[in-house]
């Protein structure tokens, strides 16, 4: 909502284990940025804004 | 038996009154309903009855192959809003439990054309100039 570029899902793993097992996943909540970089655990909303930025390569 | 116990009904609508803007809530199901995919329809129907700046569109997965793909929703049941345009929120599976308080405050920033962030995160979200997909996986409650 912050930012017309960034989709937000939330995916109850449950119901989509594949992505679970695609992803990783071992501990919940598990953040997965642009497929490739992951957050595990609940972070701040300033920790999270930092960890997109470094996911698209900025500073 | 409705989706929402009458006593949270009240709790809900209660909330729901102070939606400021009108909020669109999108869903994906199929002809041939997933039981979650049912129970999401009927949730999000009754959620949707509270309030009348809240809108319901419910669409099909399959045979709006089309529509999905635009929303970039690739499984079902998926759940999104919309407040003057996509905000990018997608819930997939359903929205019960901890979700549904989520779900209920995402439906109020949506109202507010407003996520709620401090001035610091919506600055350092100003730099995003490509596009961003976050999937946060979360365990039912």
């Amino acid at each position: 909502m912050a930012s017309d570029y960034i989709t937000a899902d939330m995916v109850e793993s449950s119901e989509f284990s594949f992505l679970v097992v695609k992803y990783n996943v071992h501990g919940v909540p598990h953040t997965v940025i642009n497929e490739e970089h992951s957050i595990v655990g609940a972070q701040s909303e300033m920790e999270f804004a930092h960890a997109i930025i470094k996911a698209i390569g900025k500073k | 038996m409705g989706a929402l116990k009458e006593k949270d009904k009240e709790k809900v609508a209660n909330i729901l009154k102070g939606i400021e803007k009108d909020v669109k809530i999108v869903m994906f199901t199929q002809e041939m309903e997933c039981p979650r995919c049912e129970m999401t329809r009927l949730m999000l129907e009754e959620v949707s009855g509270l309030s009348d700046k809240l809108s319901l569109e419910v669409h099909d997965f399959v045979a709006e192959a089309d529509l999905a793909k635009k929303y970039g929703v690739d499984k079902i049941p998926a759940t999104t809003l919309f407040g003057d345009r996509d905000y990018g929120i997608r819930f997939y599976g359903v929205p019960a439990g901890y979700e549904f308080n989520v779900l209920i405050e995402d439906i109020m920033d949506a109202g507010k054309r407003n996520p709620g962030l401090s001035e610091e995160v919506m600055t350092e979200l100003a730099k995003v100039d490509r596009p961003v997909h976050m999937q946060v996986l979360i365990s039912p409650t």
